[in-house]
């Protein structure tokens, strides 16, 4: 199917007439060029519409019904000189022209009614109608045959491959999720006929097997044993359909979780060591911050410790030295008068004689002590009376207002404290060392912190800690299931062998007792339909395996001719089939590892090549329908975007394609190999000076040649 | 008999010079005042007293001494009885009564009150001449260059500069 | 939901090539009438065709399975006529 044509008429952007909206398409590459916003998706916007009734919202991302969107279909400009109670209608217009000749026209129209008050009504549907080109006129054909002439210009199957937005193509074909290609190889090919010939041989072997089985029970010399090993055998038989279902089930729930464990593989060392650096850096902190805060104490104390230390002596030694010098002459001459007072006291010791003894020898006036007279008025016994004084005399102290306990006191400390004055000034340097060791510390931990950060890159936040628990756990996981899987497949692998031989036995046991007369092709059917069986799950394999490796092969082709132009190191495709009939694709190098990280650029390619194998494998879709893409080069790189125009001309019968690249007359040069079809500019302007006016909005469309 | 020459020289308030007020009170907790609070306040010093005791020091070791004369309005401390570390009060005076030039004998001799409290003066008067001295001294190197007063080990560096031959 | 026909030759070769490799592979495991099912008429080969002929008439399941049968049966029938 060939598009021929595209005609819009007032459809969004652009305003005016089928005549000022007319595109006209051929075989081989056709481009619509534009800058972004002037229009360009509008016309993939048309092609869709025109068929499925449907818009795409770019700001939601979806599409939605034209019952929904309405008179926003129409173009403002069209509506703004719409008169009130007047109607503007939408139209859009394709031709195609099928391998067998046929044309088609299929045209949907909106249409809308301007209210006096300036608002819009729209219908609630929009109009379709098919008409096919009969000699020189066009006949209306009846809408029950909608369907099918809409799914002649691109089966619905094919719709989303071929007809699709650059900015959708990772969706397209999510390399992560394993069963895409598999869906996709599916849809596409006709695996689903092995499939059902598959149902068919396996429905068959166990109707047959049971009629053989019946019929040898009926015929059985021992009935009831007979019909014993009857339903014991389809008692097996159907545990035995289960066990391989549970084997194949395991078998793939055991790929799956390989490949999910084997993609985190990387990730989890990097994630334990990332762990690690993490720990390291979280402890390097915390030894940062606690020297810190010694440091800032350290900082604070130092005005502190002038008093707390008495670092303020340091200075005072010489006014120390006057009052020690003071003092010392002051404790002399203290000393020197005490003494002196004391001498004028008797040399007795005051308590000897006892006042008593005095008393007694003044009134026996006789000293008792040498034994001489005293009489009363006698200088010895005055003397005597003297003594009695003496004690009193005693009593009085030297001086008036003592001051040298205090002093002495003063002395004392300032002698007591003349080693601590001495180490003030080697006090004073260790803390400053101890200040400045401090800082070096301090500095020496911030250089492991920058060097730990450094390895780290993005630094670390709570995701690493966790989420390098979380990839751990997710490995081991997988780990565990794998080795599960593996274990049940083991368990089954022994169970259907032991089923197999139970079955056989019985089945040779009830052979052994079946009478004669079973009809021969009772017996040949049931050979015949597990034969096919076997033939029918073999010939899938092949043909899935074929499907497989023909996809690869053309994948890489059209990979290596998108890369041509470039240099950088590429990669290939590989398909691998699993046990369980799926298809996982890897990128990997030369030597067949799984290369990881390739660039963007790379993998957009590799998603295209895989669609363009896909759809040119063997049932041509690229002759048949015509690939419509808009932007698909979005997200490549300009060298790699020209690898994919020349894979589109070479493989598609046609293709339009709607593109900001080429905008200029030089880019167009690059095309000149091509099989091209036709090439259009488009512009959007604005009639008037208004830039913000959308009433005056139109698309203006160039045809130009290379 | 004493006529308690400790106790009175307990009982010396020193004054500071109310030009020196600001200065104080910028520099330390006036009152006294939690250890904590003194940081969060950022003040060098956690009682007024500390900052007289460093500026009495400072002024002996730069010999620099102010003379306080009467007419020139003072603010009293804290009695110095109450100022801790005793045993920095006590070389403190034991400096004062170095310079002071005491007849320490006489004193042993004094009858009355008075006699004493003369002794106790004199050792006041160099305490405050000192001590204001060295408070002007540190609003100086202050008017010099004003951001010296965030620095931590500004009091510290100032008291070194001072080497004696000690 | 497959519209395009199946081409029987094709589907027929498949089956073929399958069972040939198959055999080549348990080479031990031939029934004793593998002379007749080498055979085009016997009745192994009649069921493929049958088979081929069902996928590409598009025949539903038991109308598959009915034709398949019923070639069996002819081929059977074919077998003791002949002895």
């Amino acid at each position: 199917m060939i598009v021929e044509g595209l005609q819009l008429k007032n459809f969004q952007c652009y305003a005016g007439e089928i005549e000022e909206n007319t595109f006209r398409f051929t075989r081989g590459l056709n481009l619509i060029i534009g800058e972004n916003g002037s229009g360009k998706s509008k016309i993939w916007d048309a092609f869709y519409w025109v068929l499925y009734d449907e818009i795409f919202q770019s700001d939601q991302r979806e599409f939605v019904r034209t019952s929904v969107y309405k008179e926003q279909l129409i173009a403002d400009k069209a509506k703004y000189e719409c008169d009130r109670g007047e109607s503007v209608d939408a139209k859009v217009i394709l031709t195609a022209r099928t391998s067998t000749n046929k044309v088609y026209k299929v045209t949907r129209v909106y249409k809308a009614t301007k209210m006096e008050d300036g608002s819009f009504v729209g219908s609630d549907r929009s109009n379709l109608i098919i008409e096919e080109k009969k000699s020189t006129r066009w006949e209306t054909l009846t809408p029950d045959r909608h369907e099918s002439i809409i799914d002649t210009i691109i089966p619905s199957h094919l719709r989303k491959y071929m007809w699709f937005q650059g900015e959708h193509i990772n969706q397209l074909m999510d390399l992560r999720d394993k069963s895409a290609l598999s869906n996709v190889i599916e849809l596409l090919s006709d695996i689903k006929t092995y499939n059902s010939l598959i149902e068919i041989t396996k429905n068959g072997s166990r109707d047959a097997t049971r009629a053989l089985q019946s019929a040898r029970r009926s015929s059985s010399q021992d009935s009831s044993k007979a019909s014993d090993l009857d339903r014991s055998l389809i008692v097996n038989n159907d545990l035995l359909a289960r066990r391989v279902t549970q084997q194949d089930k395991s078998k793939q729930e055991r790929q799956t979780a390989e490949g999910l464990r084997d993609d985190l593989l990387i990730q989890v060392d990097t994630a334990r060591e990332r762990r690690g650096l993490a720990g390291e850096l979280k402890q390097v902190e915390g030894e940062i911050s606690s020297l810190s805060r010694d440091f800032d104490l350290k900082i604070e104390a130092i005005s502190k410790n002038l008093i707390t230390r008495q670092w303020v002596l340091m200075h005072c030694e010489s006014s120390l030295k006057k009052f020690e010098d003071r003092y010392s002459e002051f404790d002399r001459r203290c000393h020197d008068y005490k003494k002196s007072f004391d001498n004028d006291v008797s040399p007795l010791p005051v308590d000897i004689p006892r006042p008593v003894d005095i008393r007694q020898m003044l009134s026996a006036e006789v000293c008792m002590v040498c034994g001489r007279d005293a009489k009363q008025g006698t200088s010895e016994h005055h003397h005597i009376a003297e003594l009695l004084n003496r004690i009193d005399k005693a009593k009085e102290e030297p001086f008036l207002n003592d001051t040298q306990p205090y002093l002495s006191g003063l002395y004392r400390t300032t002698l007591e404290h003349a080693i601590k004055r001495k180490e003030i000034r080697s006090d004073i340097s260790s803390e400053y060392e101890a200040i400045s060791d401090l800082r070096a510390k301090i500095d020496r931990k911030n250089q492991d912190k920058k060097s730990l950060l450094n390895q780290l890159p993005g630094g670390v936040d709570q995701q690493d800690l966790s989420s390098g628990e979380s990839i751990l756990n997710q490995f081991n996981m997988h780990d565990r299931r794998a080795q599960d899987a593996e274990r049940e497949i083991r368990e089954c692998e022994e169970a259907i062998k032991n089923l197999r031989a139970l079955i056989a036995k019985e089945g040779e046991e009830l052979a052994g007792i079946a009478g004669a007369g079973i009809p021969l092709e009772k017996i040949v059917a049931a050979e015949v339909w597990e034969k096919l069986l076997d033939v029918a799950e073999d010939a899938r394999r092949r043909v899935f395996q074929g499907i497989v490796d023909d996809l690869e092969l053309r994948a890489n082709e059209i990979f290596s001719d998108m890369t041509a132009r470039t240099n950088s190191i590429t990669g290939r495709l590989r398909l691998e089939v699993t046990a369980a009939n799926t298809c996982i694709p890897k990128i990997v190098d030369s030597a067949g590892n799984t290369l990881a990280g390739s660039n963007d650029s790379n993998i957009i390619l590799i998603k295209l090549a895989l669609i363009m194998a896909v759809l040119t494998a063997k049932q041509k879709w690229s002759e048949n329908y015509a690939l419509i893409a808009d932007a698909p080069t979005s997200k490549m790189a300009e060298n790699y975007s020209d690898g994919f125009y020349a894979a589109l001309s070479a493989n598609f019968e046609q293709s339009i394609v709607v593109t900001y690249d080429f905008l200029d007359d030089e880019g167009r040069q690059r095309l000149k190999d091509l099989h091209i079809g036709e090439v259009y500019l488009i512009k959007s302007s604005h009639g008037s000076e208004e830039r913000e006016s959308r009433h005056d909005l139109k698309v203006t469309r160039e045809r130009v040649t290379l | 008999m004493t006529l308690d020459f400790e106790s009175k020289l307990g009982n010396i308030s020193p004054n500071f010079v109310d030009r020196f007020e600001s200065l104080v009170k910028s520099l330390s907790q006036f009152g006294g005042g939690a250890e904590s609070a003194r940081y969060t306040s950022g003040k060098s010093f956690s009682s007024a007293y500390e900052l007289y005791i460093y500026a009495f020091f400072l002024g002996l070791a730069s010999d620099r001494t102010y003379e306080m004369i009467a007419e020139e309005k003072k603010s009293k401390f804290m009695e110095i009885k109450h100022w801790k570390p005793a045993a920095l009060k006590d070389q403190l005076i034991a400096c004062a009564i170095g310079e002071a030039g005491i007849d320490l004998f006489q004193l042993q001799f004094a009858e009355e009150d008075s006699q004493v409290q003369t002794v106790v003066r004199e050792v006041r008067d160099i305490i405050e001449s000192y001590a204001n001295g060295g408070l002007q001294l540190i609003s100086e190197k202050f008017e010099e260059n004003p951001d010296a007063r965030h620095d931590d080990d500004f009091f510290l560096k100032l008291m070194l500069e001072f080497q004696k031959s000690d | 939901m497959i519209s395009k026909k199946i081409d029987r030759k094709e589907v027929l070769a498949v089956l073929l090539d399958a069972e040939i490799s198959r055999r080549e592979l348990s080479s031990n495991n031939l029934s004793s009438d593998a002379i007749q099912f080498s055979s085009k008429d016997g009745p192994f080969f009649q069921a493929l065709k049958g088979l081929a002929i069902a996928m590409s008439e598009g025949d539903g399941e038991r109308a598959a399975r009915k034709r398949v049968n019923q070639k069996i049966e002819d081929s059977v029938k074919g077998m003791s006529d002949d002895c």
